[in-house]
């Protein structure tokens, strides 16, 4: 394509759902942290916050994962389903 | 053959003597014994390839197929007997107080222009999303008087009129082929942004 801005971040609709396309190039650009990083750099972000921030960032990830592995292995089951087709 | 053999006898040691399995493996190898030579080349062919994200997320992730990704041949593809690149394009910036629509020919020549402000909001009613259904309003009548309901849109910017006006585009009917997305985000300019604001 001649112009790159249609390259990326670019959906084309189908069946005329306008709407629906829409949301969905939302839900993939706010996945990809785009509405975030919009919002933050509005303002200044001093080093020292920004510094914060990451460090922050660092924990959580590592005690998300850690949760995460605890709770699987809780929940963990090896039995029929009692009601199929319950959700 | 001889894997066969070594198996064969293995099987009548079990059977006759009745060693445990541990003292079985150690009397015979039938696979290949593991490398004495360690080194970190040969450990790194073995390893599984980095994952850059460049394969991404399936489509299917986001529930309805409602929108496919533009390709090679999308430029030349017709769209009402138009193609791609010579759509007229439809340019809606969402600001925080503003929202602005904008028409443009394929060949960068204005078409019309409409605004919030061109509906009659003032001020602080500009940043509402009632102005920008009225504004996008405007824009579809526009675009069905020059007889041109076929458009691509080019959202920019997030403000309150982001969604409200796509709505408004599909109540009226506008054939809309694509939306593209050309907000900053990631900044790329100079400038210092303003400063934080006081808590």
């Amino acid at each position: 394509m001649r112009h790159i801005k249609f390259l990326g971040r670019t959906v084309l609709v189908k069946d005329g759902k306008i709407e629906a396309a829409f949301k969905i190039m939302n839900r993939v650009l706010a996945s990809e942290g785009c509405f975030e990083n919009f919002r933050r750099n509005q303002r200044y972000e001093k080093p020292y916050l920004a510094r914060r921030r990451f460090n922050f960032e660092r924990c959580k990830a590592i005690y998300e994962e850690d949760m995460a592995r605890k709770i699987s292995f809780i929940m963990r089951k090896n039995r029929v389903e009692p009601y199929p087709g319950r959700t | 053959m001889l894997f066969k053999s070594l198996y064969f006898i293995r099987c009548q040691i079990s059977n006759n003597l009745r060693l445990p399995c541990s003292l079985q493996q150690q009397f015979f190898h039938t696979a290949k014994p593991l490398a004495h030579k360690w080194s970190l080349s040969e450990y790194r062919k073995g390893a599984p390839r980095r994952d850059d994200g460049t394969a991404g997320l399936p489509v299917d992730f986001y529930g309805e197929k409602v929108i496919d990704y533009p390709s090679v041949d999308t430029p030349t593809t017709l769209f009402n007997g138009i193609p791609y690149e010579s759509l007229p394009r439809l340019s809606i910036t969402c600001t925080k107080n503003n929202t602005k629509l904008s028409l443009w020919d394929s060949k960068n020549t204005p078409m019309g222009k409409k605004s919030c402000y061109t509906e009659g909001f003032k001020g602080s009613k500009k940043g509402t999303t009632v102005a920008a259904q009225a504004a996008a309003l405007a824009m579809c009548k526009l675009l069905k008087l020059l007889d041109t309901t076929t458009v691509k849109v080019i959202m920019r910017g997030l403000g309150p009129g982001r969604m409200p006006s796509i709505q408004v585009l599909e109540k009226q009917g506008i054939n809309v082929v694509s939306i593209t997305d050309t907000t900053d985000y990631v900044v790329t300019k100079t400038a210092r942004p303003k400063k934080a604001r006081r808590t």
